[in-house]
């Protein structure tokens, strides 16, 4: 069953002090394709899309784009994030045209995450063409951070309509379609894009990509892995700049009108369920057990 | 003609019975079925038993397989004689500790030790693995073979298995459906290569892999995943350095339109994710 929804995944921009490095990271390590070089920003496909990722050498912090189908959809979610304290602002023809969507709403949530809401963003008639045999199919989603994670969790469901399929302690899952999640919520100290995820075709590319990522001596941060709440197989790496990268497969589906949000303890095996820890980010780790 | 129907077990000779139980039990996940004097049988599946350990000589090594009844056992071992393997009749006490109506046994040309089997038990009362490692049954062997060409010859000709497909010289044969229950390894030496138990899921060998890690048992090869036989895989190393292996999701063979393929002998023959073999087959 799938439902309705107003938000599908757009793009992800993610800061990049050294372009030409993440350049390099983009196409050898992802195998995504270079759709255009500019002197601040360099943008990729990983799909239909015209664009879903972009490095950007401006300086400037990362970004999470969102599709809305309803242009009116838009205006009603700046009346509602306005109401609700949350300030936003549409984007001038500037900032459309490099956006290469209709409109766009600039809004921020509580953590300071810059979340773009536009309109008819761009697909691509032309199918997408690795640079590599990545197996790179679709931009899944992304995790972010989070310093107050019951006001995004509001920003997030009752401003623009998505729904918590699940919890792992106060690591919180987000489905905008009919997917488990498109976004997780990370809890913090700070703001930010944790990760974005691209998904393969299957298991196979997820192990494959993994001896392949290792090869290129590009640091592991966790996995292979099984996220035990979404059964999506995942491997975390780190990329050019504080953004990690997956490559996942498997996730299962999710419908609000016949499941409700689980709670798990946020145990090693409540975040994987095959075993796999991660010891470096502590937005992935465990709660470690208390001694008695 | 010799028709194998089933691998019946494997009989593992060893120093220290003590050691071999716990490895079983906490880390494969094997159930002890019995205890006798020096010996532990232990269980994988519905037979009653499929691994037997006992204390003598690790080198000590036997395969068995269970042919269909009598007259096929009799068959079998005047055709061996005939083409120049010495057979061996087992005793009544013999076929009792091997939980057989009758048995008989005898050496392949690399020096591995066979034996032919009838009426092995099975059990009523169902596996209880010693941990949750998903263990759906003993499925198959590999064994080391001083010439593979040679000793092929003797699995196809002589016991009627069928290659499935080959790396290299190293046949993958099948006696069933399933693509392969034997597989050569070349190596100069003979006995077991490795044992396979499959279990249910990807999620199992993946489990295992990192439990398996943190418990300090040497994973030899894997996680990964064969292009043979399609089958998700982690090899690992028990007691007296034999080596195991779970995996999931083995292919099953269609006798009517299946033609041996034949793969390089390259380290993607092994497995399609990357994982090396290094070590474990002699030579990769």
């Amino acid at each position: 069953m799938t439902r309705s929804s107003p938000l599908s995944l757009a793009y992800a921009r993610v800061a990049a002090t050294d372009l030409a490095a993440a350049h390099s990271f983009a196409v050898t390590i992802l195998g995504l394709e270079t759709v255009e070089i500019g002197d601040e920003e360099i943008a990729f496909r990983s799909d239909a899309r015209a664009r879903s990722l972009v490095f950007d050498g401006s300086g400037a912090g990362p970004v999470l784009g969102l599709a809305m189908d309803d242009e009116t959809d838009l205006d009603r979610v700046a009346e509602r994030l306005t109401q609700n304290g949350f300030p936003c602002a549409f984007g001038d023809e500037a900032l459309v045209r490099r956006r290469e969507a209709h409109r766009i709403l600039v809004a921020h949530d509580s953590s300071g995450n810059r979340i773009e809401l536009v309109t008819h963003p761009l697909v691509s008639g032309r199918r997408f063409f690795p640079t590599r045999d990545c197996g790179v199919v679709d931009f899944q989603g992304v995790g972010l951070r989070s310093v107050d994670i019951e006001r995004d969790v509001f920003f997030w469901t009752v401003l623009l309509g998505a729904h918590v399929s699940d919890r792992v302690g106060d690591i919180t899952y987000l489905s905008i379609d009919d997917m488990h999640h498109r976004i997780a919520l990370y809890p913090s100290r700070r703001g930010g894009l944790l990760n974005v995820a691209f998904e393969v075709e299957s298991l196979d590319e997820v192990m494959r990509n993994a001896h392949f990522v290792a090869s290129h001596q590009v640091r592991i941060v966790q996995g292979p892995g099984r996220e035990t709440a979404s059964d999506q197989i995942f491997l975390h790496f780190a990329g050019p700049s504080e953004t990690l990268f997956s490559f996942v497969a498997g996730m299962r589906r999710f419908d609000p009108s016949k499941q409700r949000p689980r709670q798990f303890a946020r145990k090693a095996e409540a975040l994987c369920a095959w075993g796999s820890e991660c010891a470096t980010v502590p937005e992935l780790a465990a709660i470690p057990n208390k001694p008695a | 003609m010799i028709e194998l129907k089933d691998l019946t077990y494997v009989r593992l000779g060893t120093r220290d019975l003590a050691v071999a139980e716990k490895f079983a039990v906490d880390v494969i996940g094997l159930q002890v079925g019995d205890r006798r004097k020096n010996a532990l049988y232990l269980r994988s599946d519905s037979r009653a038993h499929s691994l037997c350990y006992f204390e003598g000589d690790p080198t000590d090594q036997v395969i068995g397989f269970e042919v269909a009844d009598g007259d096929a056992l009799t068959a079998a071992a005047d055709a061996l004689a005939r083409d120049g393997y010495p057979v061996r009749r087992g005793s009544a006490e013999e076929a009792e500790l091997r939980g057989v109506h009758e048995f008989i046994a005898f050496h392949c040309p690399s020096g591995n030790h066979i034996e032919l089997v009838t009426r092995p038990q099975k059990t009523a009362r169902r596996y209880f693995p010693g941990r949750d490692a998903g263990i759906t049954g003993f499925n198959h062997v590999g064994l080391f073979s001083k010439d593979p060409v040679r000793d092929e010859k003797f699995w196809t000709n002589v016991l009627n298995a069928r290659v499935s497909d080959r790396i290299a010289e190293i046949p993958l044969m099948r006696i069933n459906r399933i693509h392969h229950t034997l597989a050569l390894v070349k190596a100069n030496r003979s006995g077991i290569q490795h044992i396979n138990h499959q279990v249910e899921t990807i999620d199992d060998v993946m489990r295992a892999s990192y439990l398996l890690a943190k418990m300090n048992v040497r994973i030899v090869f894997g996680p990964g995943r064969h292009p043979t036989s399609g089958a998700r895989f982690l090899y690992f190393v028990g007691p007296d350095g034999q080596v195991f292996e779970y995996s999931c999701g083995v292919g099953e063979i269609d006798e009517a339109t299946h033609r041996p393929r034949q793969f390089a002998a390259e380290p993607t023959s092994y497995c399609m994710w990357g994982a090396a073999p290094g070590g474990m087959i002699p030579g990769t």
